[in-house]
Protein backbone atom coordinates (compact mmCIF):
# COMPACT_ATOMS: atom_id res chain seq x y z
CA UNK A 1 0.00 0.00 0.00
CA UNK A 2 2.65 2.40 0.97
CA UNK A 3 4.53 1.58 -2.23
CA UNK A 4 1.06 2.30 -4.37
CA UNK A 5 0.69 5.50 -2.96
CA UNK A 6 4.70 6.29 -3.32
CA UNK A 7 4.52 5.53 -7.20
CA UNK A 8 0.87 6.73 -7.33
CA UNK A 9 1.36 10.39 -5.99
CA UNK A 10 5.10 10.80 -6.27
CA UNK A 11 5.41 14.67 -5.63
CA UNK A 12 7.73 16.69 -2.89
CA UNK A 13 4.59 17.98 -0.93
CA UNK A 14 3.20 14.45 -0.74
CA UNK A 15 3.94 12.75 2.09
CA UNK A 16 3.07 8.54 2.33
CA UNK A 17 4.31 7.51 5.89
CA UNK A 18 3.62 4.22 8.04
CA UNK A 19 3.32 1.97 11.12
CA UNK A 20 3.52 -1.96 11.40
CA UNK A 21 1.76 -2.82 14.72
CA UNK A 22 3.07 -6.11 16.27
CA UNK A 23 2.00 -7.94 19.42
CA UNK A 24 6.03 -8.92 20.60
CA UNK A 25 6.56 -4.81 20.22
CA UNK A 26 3.65 -3.94 21.85
CA UNK A 27 5.10 -2.06 24.98
CA UNK A 28 7.46 -0.11 22.62
CA UNK A 29 4.38 1.12 20.37
CA UNK A 30 2.61 3.61 22.49
CA UNK A 31 0.86 5.63 21.07
CA UNK A 32 3.18 8.46 21.74
CA UNK A 33 5.70 6.51 19.94
CA UNK A 34 3.52 5.76 17.66
CA UNK A 35 2.73 9.61 16.71
CA UNK A 36 6.05 10.10 16.71
CA UNK A 37 7.29 7.54 14.25
CA UNK A 38 4.59 9.14 12.36
CA UNK A 39 5.84 12.63 12.70
CA UNK A 40 9.40 11.54 11.96
CA UNK A 41 8.97 10.19 8.66
CA UNK A 42 7.13 13.14 7.51
CA UNK A 43 9.94 15.34 8.44
CA UNK A 44 12.47 12.68 7.05
CA UNK A 45 12.87 14.10 3.41
CA UNK A 46 13.48 17.68 4.18
CA UNK A 47 15.13 19.57 7.03
CA UNK A 48 13.60 19.60 10.74
CA UNK A 49 10.72 22.30 10.71
CA UNK A 50 11.71 24.92 13.14
CA UNK A 51 8.90 24.26 15.45
CA UNK A 52 10.00 20.91 16.14
CA UNK A 53 13.36 22.25 16.95
CA UNK A 54 12.15 24.47 19.45
CA UNK A 55 10.08 22.22 20.79
CA UNK A 56 13.29 19.57 21.53
CA UNK A 57 15.27 22.70 22.03
CA UNK A 58 12.22 23.19 25.45
CA UNK A 59 12.40 19.86 26.02
CA UNK A 60 15.84 19.42 26.19
CA UNK A 61 16.08 22.35 28.66
CA UNK A 62 13.33 21.26 30.89
CA UNK A 63 13.17 18.42 33.13
CA UNK A 64 16.03 16.14 31.47
CA UNK A 65 15.01 15.08 28.14
CA UNK A 66 11.38 15.31 28.31
CA UNK A 67 9.36 13.48 25.88
CA UNK A 68 6.11 15.14 24.07
CA UNK A 69 3.12 14.24 25.35
CA UNK A 70 0.34 13.15 23.08
CA UNK A 71 -1.56 16.67 22.94
CA UNK A 72 1.58 18.34 21.98
CA UNK A 73 2.97 15.50 19.21
CA UNK A 74 -0.84 16.34 17.43
CA UNK A 75 -0.15 19.93 17.38
CA UNK A 76 2.95 19.07 16.30
CA UNK A 77 1.61 17.12 13.73
CA UNK A 78 -1.08 19.44 12.68
CA UNK A 79 1.38 22.27 11.95
CA UNK A 80 3.71 19.93 10.33
CA UNK A 81 1.05 18.65 8.25
CA UNK A 82 0.06 22.10 6.88
CA UNK A 83 2.91 22.32 4.77
CA UNK A 84 2.25 19.83 2.90
CA UNK A 85 -0.58 19.26 -0.09
CA UNK A 86 -1.48 15.53 0.64
CA UNK A 87 -0.21 13.39 3.73
CA UNK A 88 -1.02 9.19 3.41
CA UNK A 89 -1.03 7.81 7.11
CA UNK A 90 -0.86 3.92 6.67
CA UNK A 91 -1.30 1.66 9.78
CA UNK A 92 -1.03 -2.40 9.34
CA UNK A 93 -2.10 -4.89 12.15
CA UNK A 94 -3.62 -3.33 14.13
CA UNK A 95 -5.62 -5.71 16.09
CA UNK A 96 -1.46 -6.57 17.21
CA UNK A 97 -1.76 -3.39 18.88
CA UNK A 98 -2.46 -3.12 22.71
CA UNK A 99 -5.85 -1.90 23.11
CA UNK A 100 -5.43 1.12 24.83
CA UNK A 101 -2.69 2.30 22.63
CA UNK A 102 -5.01 2.16 19.93
CA UNK A 103 -7.74 4.29 21.34
CA UNK A 104 -5.23 6.68 21.86
CA UNK A 105 -4.05 6.53 18.59
CA UNK A 106 -7.19 6.50 16.73
CA UNK A 107 -8.34 9.63 19.03
CA UNK A 108 -5.31 11.64 17.93
CA UNK A 109 -6.32 10.22 14.20
CA UNK A 110 -9.70 11.37 14.76
CA UNK A 111 -8.48 14.87 15.42
CA UNK A 112 -5.86 14.91 12.86
CA UNK A 113 -7.94 14.15 10.19
CA UNK A 114 -10.86 16.74 11.63
CA UNK A 115 -8.39 19.75 11.25
CA UNK A 116 -6.66 18.78 8.55
CA UNK A 117 -8.09 17.78 5.47
CA UNK A 118 -5.22 16.98 3.30
CA UNK A 119 -4.50 13.69 5.46
CA UNK A 120 -6.30 10.34 4.05
CA UNK A 121 -5.29 7.29 6.48
CA UNK A 122 -5.35 3.76 5.62
CA UNK A 123 -5.90 1.18 8.34
CA UNK A 124 -5.24 -2.59 8.25
CA UNK A 125 -6.29 -5.11 10.37
CA UNK A 126 -8.70 -8.00 11.41
CA UNK A 127 -12.12 -7.93 10.96
CA UNK A 128 -13.12 -7.39 14.76
CA UNK A 129 -10.95 -3.77 14.57
CA UNK A 130 -13.62 -2.88 12.25
CA UNK A 131 -16.57 -2.10 15.14
CA UNK A 132 -13.80 0.41 16.95
CA UNK A 133 -12.96 1.96 13.99
CA UNK A 134 -16.36 2.78 12.99
CA UNK A 135 -16.93 4.44 16.64
CA UNK A 136 -13.99 6.22 15.91
CA UNK A 137 -14.26 7.64 12.61
CA UNK A 138 -17.69 8.34 11.55
CA UNK A 139 -17.24 7.78 7.92
CA UNK A 140 -15.15 5.38 6.56
CA UNK A 141 -14.77 3.34 3.20
CA UNK A 142 -14.52 -0.32 3.96
CA UNK A 143 -13.17 -2.73 1.51
CA UNK A 144 -12.98 -6.64 2.74
CA UNK A 145 -9.54 -8.17 1.71
CA UNK A 146 -10.25 -11.85 0.47
CA UNK A 147 -7.92 -13.65 -1.92
CA UNK A 148 -9.15 -13.82 -5.50
CA UNK A 149 -8.21 -17.42 -7.49
CA UNK A 150 -5.73 -15.68 -9.92
CA UNK A 151 -4.20 -14.11 -6.07
CA UNK A 152 -4.26 -17.98 -4.64
CA UNK A 153 -2.87 -19.88 -7.53
CA UNK A 154 0.14 -17.52 -8.19
CA UNK A 155 0.84 -17.34 -4.43
CA UNK A 156 1.17 -20.79 -4.52
CA UNK A 157 3.20 -21.55 -7.35
CA UNK A 158 5.65 -19.11 -6.12
CA UNK A 159 5.71 -20.93 -2.69
CA UNK A 160 6.33 -24.75 -4.87
CA UNK A 161 8.62 -22.77 -6.58
CA UNK A 162 10.78 -21.99 -3.65
CA UNK A 163 10.79 -25.29 -1.89
CA UNK A 164 13.07 -25.61 0.29
CA UNK A 165 12.55 -29.51 0.20
CA UNK A 166 11.91 -30.37 -3.83
CA UNK A 167 13.10 -33.82 -3.44
CA UNK A 168 9.58 -34.75 -1.57
CA UNK A 169 7.55 -32.83 -4.25
CA UNK A 170 6.52 -34.88 -7.60
CA UNK A 171 3.91 -33.48 -10.50
CA UNK A 172 0.75 -35.11 -8.79
CA UNK A 173 1.50 -33.71 -5.39
CA UNK A 174 1.99 -30.48 -6.84
CA UNK A 175 -1.34 -30.78 -8.69
CA UNK A 176 -3.36 -31.90 -5.83
CA UNK A 177 -2.06 -28.58 -4.06
CA UNK A 178 -2.71 -26.14 -6.49
CA UNK A 179 -6.23 -27.83 -6.72
CA UNK A 180 -6.97 -28.82 -2.99
CA UNK A 181 -5.96 -25.66 -1.47
CA UNK A 182 -7.87 -22.71 -3.65
CA UNK A 183 -11.08 -25.23 -2.85
CA UNK A 184 -10.56 -25.30 1.24
CA UNK A 185 -9.82 -21.86 0.87
CA UNK A 186 -13.09 -20.61 -1.07
CA UNK A 187 -14.87 -22.60 1.10
CA UNK A 188 -13.43 -20.56 4.20
CA UNK B 1 28.30 9.31 20.62
CA UNK B 2 26.38 6.90 20.40
CA UNK B 3 22.80 7.49 20.22
CA UNK B 4 20.57 5.82 23.07
CA UNK B 5 18.30 3.22 21.91
CA UNK B 6 17.39 1.56 24.77
CA UNK B 7 13.75 2.54 25.08
CA UNK B 8 13.18 0.60 21.64
CA UNK B 9 13.57 -2.70 23.33
CA UNK B 10 10.53 -3.95 24.65
CA UNK B 11 11.08 -5.01 28.46
CA UNK B 12 10.48 -9.04 27.29
CA UNK B 13 13.66 -9.31 25.20
CA UNK B 14 15.97 -7.60 28.05
CA UNK B 15 16.73 -10.44 30.09
CA UNK B 16 18.45 -11.97 26.54
CA UNK B 17 21.08 -8.98 26.46
CA UNK B 18 21.63 -8.91 30.22
CA UNK B 19 24.30 -11.93 30.09
CA UNK B 20 26.64 -10.21 27.36
CA UNK B 21 27.63 -13.17 25.74
CA UNK B 22 28.27 -13.39 22.30
CA UNK B 23 26.05 -11.72 19.92
CA UNK B 24 25.30 -14.50 17.70
CA UNK B 25 24.49 -16.86 20.34
CA UNK B 26 22.08 -14.33 22.18
CA UNK B 27 20.51 -14.26 18.75
CA UNK B 28 20.32 -17.91 18.68
CA UNK B 29 18.71 -18.43 21.99
CA UNK B 30 16.23 -15.38 21.10
CA UNK B 31 15.14 -17.27 17.90
CA UNK B 32 14.66 -20.45 19.59
CA UNK B 33 12.73 -19.37 22.51
CA UNK B 34 10.33 -16.01 20.82
CA UNK B 35 10.98 -16.04 17.31
CA UNK B 36 10.46 -19.78 16.03
CA UNK B 37 7.28 -18.94 14.21
CA UNK B 38 8.22 -15.52 13.33
CA UNK B 39 8.41 -14.22 9.51
CA UNK B 40 11.95 -13.61 8.29
CA UNK B 41 11.93 -10.06 8.66
CA UNK B 42 10.90 -10.01 11.90
CA UNK B 43 13.51 -12.03 13.08
CA UNK B 44 15.73 -9.15 11.53
CA UNK B 45 14.03 -6.32 13.43
CA UNK B 46 14.27 -8.73 16.55
CA UNK B 47 18.00 -9.44 15.82
CA UNK B 48 18.56 -5.61 15.36
CA UNK B 49 16.71 -4.71 18.89
CA UNK B 50 18.77 -7.17 20.53
CA UNK B 51 21.78 -5.46 18.97
CA UNK B 52 20.46 -1.87 19.81
CA UNK B 53 20.28 -3.15 23.20
CA UNK B 54 23.16 -3.96 24.10
CA UNK B 55 24.85 -1.39 22.50
CA UNK B 56 23.26 1.32 24.33
CA UNK B 57 22.89 -0.24 27.86
CA UNK B 58 26.67 -2.02 28.39
CA UNK B 59 29.60 0.36 28.17
CA UNK B 60 31.99 -2.46 27.92
CA UNK B 61 30.59 -2.67 24.68
CA UNK B 62 31.33 0.57 23.23
CA UNK B 63 34.71 0.65 24.84
CA UNK B 64 36.29 -2.03 23.06
CA UNK B 65 36.81 -1.36 19.88
CA UNK B 66 36.75 -5.01 18.29
CA UNK B 67 32.99 -5.66 19.58
CA UNK B 68 32.05 -2.19 18.67
CA UNK B 69 33.18 -3.23 15.07
CA UNK B 70 31.87 -6.81 15.08
CA UNK B 71 28.29 -5.30 16.37
CA UNK B 72 28.09 -2.58 13.15
CA UNK B 73 28.62 -5.59 11.00
CA UNK B 74 25.17 -6.69 11.60
CA UNK B 75 23.18 -3.64 9.67
CA UNK B 76 24.72 -0.25 11.06
CA UNK B 77 22.39 0.13 14.12
CA UNK B 78 25.24 1.94 16.05
CA UNK B 79 24.44 5.28 14.77
CA UNK B 80 27.49 7.98 14.98
CA UNK B 81 25.95 11.11 14.62
CA UNK B 82 28.35 13.94 14.31
CA UNK B 83 28.23 17.30 12.47
CA UNK B 84 25.18 19.57 11.68
CA UNK B 85 23.55 16.07 11.02
CA UNK B 86 24.15 15.47 15.31
CA UNK B 87 21.04 17.72 16.15
CA UNK B 88 18.73 16.03 13.14
CA UNK B 89 19.48 12.68 14.43
CA UNK B 90 19.03 13.39 18.39
CA UNK B 91 15.52 15.08 17.41
CA UNK B 92 14.36 11.92 15.49
CA UNK B 93 15.77 9.59 18.70
CA UNK B 94 13.38 12.10 20.23
CA UNK B 95 9.95 12.08 18.71
CA UNK B 96 10.32 8.41 18.35
CA UNK B 97 12.39 5.35 19.13
CA UNK B 98 10.83 3.01 16.52
CA UNK B 99 11.96 2.32 12.99
CA UNK B 100 8.46 1.07 10.83
CA UNK B 101 11.31 1.36 7.49
CA UNK B 102 13.31 -1.69 8.78
CA UNK B 103 9.84 -3.47 8.44
CA UNK B 104 9.02 -2.02 5.50
CA UNK B 105 11.80 -3.56 3.51
CA UNK B 106 11.07 -6.79 4.52
CA UNK B 107 7.55 -6.21 3.71
CA UNK B 108 8.35 -4.78 0.16
CA UNK B 109 11.12 -7.80 -0.38
CA UNK B 110 8.76 -10.25 0.25
CA UNK B 111 6.16 -9.75 -1.19
CA UNK B 112 5.29 -11.21 -4.61
CA UNK B 113 3.90 -8.81 -7.62
CA UNK B 114 -0.09 -8.75 -8.82
CA UNK B 115 -1.07 -10.42 -5.40
CA UNK B 116 -3.70 -8.25 -4.27
CA UNK B 117 -3.66 -5.37 -6.78
CA UNK B 118 -7.21 -5.67 -7.49
CA UNK B 119 -7.96 -3.92 -4.49
CA UNK B 120 -5.99 -0.48 -6.25
CA UNK B 121 -8.74 -0.87 -8.78
CA UNK B 122 -11.64 -1.01 -7.02
CA UNK B 123 -13.86 2.53 -6.80
CA UNK B 124 -13.43 2.69 -2.98
CA UNK B 125 -9.63 3.05 -3.34
CA UNK B 126 -9.33 5.46 -5.88
CA UNK B 127 -12.00 7.93 -4.36
CA UNK B 128 -10.22 7.46 -1.34
CA UNK B 129 -6.61 8.26 -2.66
CA UNK B 130 -7.59 10.56 -5.22
CA UNK B 131 -5.41 14.01 -4.83
CA UNK B 132 -8.18 16.22 -5.29
CA UNK B 133 -9.19 17.90 -1.33
CA UNK B 134 -12.48 17.09 0.51
CA UNK B 135 -12.62 13.58 0.20
CA UNK B 136 -15.74 13.10 1.97
CA UNK B 137 -14.20 10.15 3.63
CA UNK B 138 -10.93 10.16 5.01
CA UNK B 139 -10.37 7.19 6.42
CA UNK B 140 -9.89 3.58 4.63
CA UNK B 141 -10.14 -0.04 6.25
CA UNK B 142 -9.12 -2.71 4.85
CA UNK B 143 -10.03 -6.05 6.84
CA UNK B 144 -9.47 -9.62 6.64
CA UNK B 145 -8.81 -12.56 8.15
CA UNK B 146 -4.82 -13.35 9.09
CA UNK B 147 -2.87 -14.11 6.15
CA UNK B 148 -5.13 -12.86 3.41
CA UNK B 149 -2.52 -10.97 2.38
CA UNK B 150 -3.57 -7.21 4.06
CA UNK B 151 0.21 -6.36 5.00
CA UNK B 152 1.37 -7.38 1.45
CA UNK B 153 -1.03 -5.17 -0.80
CA UNK B 154 0.81 -3.46 -3.11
Amino acid sequence: MIDSLCDQTGGKDVAVVGLYCDFLAQQAQSATNMLGAILKQLVSRGGIPEHIREAFQKAKQDFGDRGLRIPEMVGIMRKTIRSLARVFICIDALDECASKHRLELFESLREIVRVSPNVRIFLAGRPHIGDEIMKYFSKVVRIPVIPTQDDITSYLEMRLDHDPDPYAMDGELRADIMRVIPEKISEM
Amino acid sequence: MLVQRQSLVPVSYRPLASGLGDPVQLLEKSDSHYTRSLHLSRKKELRQLTIAQMSSGHQQVTGNANSFNSLTNYGNIVNVAVGPDAERHQIQQWLSPLEPQQRHQGVRTDRLDGVGNWVLGTNKFRKWSDIGDGCAEPVLLCYGNPGVGKTYLR
